[in-house]
């Protein structure tokens, strides 16, 4: 388990425009549920609850402080702010119990350059995040797939990954996490420069958009 | 350039843009995206000079999506036309764009090459846009 802690304060019951006024003060509305307890109302330093997201990730165990009462917890959720970046306004904080399994997603991630890169293939990402179940003090950060072997139109998929053995994959088996798309050289000879596209396109949405009016005038005579 | 196959009114009312983005505010597909700060209607023509601006700086290396479809018609009445006689024919076509939306999302290629890319893509957009990239893996 992390040794991180953060410091939190209950929260009075409050409306939508209470949590805005928390939020203006620099507190985070949040709420801890999650086994036999009651959810919990409460609010968490943002700068703080920032800082501590670039040390950890969401499927990390950490303690939550609250009244001198030590609450191990993990991230369940959170909303965002949908203009500003990198915002959030609400978390859950799940409570968790260290022999009870929990079900967590946990990212992917692409390690070394695939060989088809080199010959104009790009990597594609599938799948981002895999979801298991398996205790949550050994949930892992991330996992990490070593892509460099791959060719253009190899892929790799979930049954390739490496788990713990404690755990158990949740997600699809078959689904693919990274594949390396690219075109044959006859394909590339085929396609026509940007600008070309571009115009033929234009001319080609032009042309089905009067054929459209057309019709539909076509169709306004016959109802009249 | 994008344009609905087929629609169920050829004209439509010019409607408000009130409220934020809440749908397609998060990236979905790749690491890095252009997120409109303002709203206001983005049509065919400057997804188009987006999608070229940004396609030409990549070099056809990485991936692109367009995350917007311009699904409005605007019409217009021609020039030296008294005013009456109905509405105009259509003439371009319109995605609405709130703040929060994603535009354009890239995958597959460095940091640096993306944001020098989207810079090119902001140029074209009638209104403020952000570079903003994945942050929760």
């Amino acid at each position: 388990m992390n040794q991180i802690s953060l410091d939190v304060q209950s929260k009075p019951k409050v409306s939508k425009n209470g949590n805005r006024r928390l939020r203006r003060a620099g507190r985070l509305p949040a709420v801890i549920y999650g086994g036999a307890d009651a959810p919990i109302g409460i609010t968490v330093d943002s700068v703080k609850f920032h800082k501590m997201l670039n040390a950890i990730k969401r499927s990390t165990v950490f303690n939550l402080e609250l009244d001198g009462i030590k609450t191990q917890t993990m991230i369940r959720e959170w909303q965002r702010d949908p203009v500003a970046h990198k915002s959030i306004l609400h978390i859950d904080f799940y409570r968790i119990q260290a022999d009870t399994a929990v079900d967590v997603d946990v990212p992917v991630h692409a390690v070394g350059i695939p060989v088809g890169t080199k010959m104009g293939g790009v990597l594609e990402t599938q799948l981002r995040r895999v979801s298991i179940r398996c205790l949550p003090l050994e949930v892992p950060e991330a996992f990490e797939i070593d892509v460099s072997a791959l060719e253009i139109g190899d892929s790799l998929h979930v049954s390739d990954l490496i788990i713990p053995e404690s755990a158990e994959i949740l997600s699809d088996k078959d689904q693919p996490l990274f594949n390396v798309a690219g075109r044959t050289a006859e394909e590339e000879v085929a396609e026509p420069e940007e600008g070309a596209e571009g115009e033929a396109a234009a001319e080609g949405a032009e042309g089905a958009a009067e054929a459209d009016t057309e019709e539909a005038k076509e169709s306004e005579k016959a109802k009249s | 350039m994008l344009s609905p196959k087929r629609v169920r009114r050829r004209k439509v009312q010019k409607g408000r843009r009130r409220g934020k983005a809440y749908r397609g505010s998060a990236l979905s597909f790749g690491i890095y995206g252009l997120k409109a700060l303002e709203c206001g209607w983005m049509s065919n023509r400057q997804i188009e000079a987006a999608r070229i601006a940004i396609n030409r700086h990549l070099k056809r290396t990485g991936k692109l999506w367009i995350t917007v479809f311009p699904d409005k018609p605007l019409t217009k009445k021609p020039a030296e036309t008294r005013m009456g006689k109905g509405k105009g024919s259509p003439e371009a076509w319109v995605a609405v764009i709130k703040p929060g939306r994603i535009l354009f999302e890239i995958d597959g290629v460095a940091k640096e090459l993306a944001n020098q890319a989207m810079k090119r893509a902001q140029y074209k957009l009638p209104f403020k846009t952000q570079i903003i990239e994945r942050w929760e893996d």
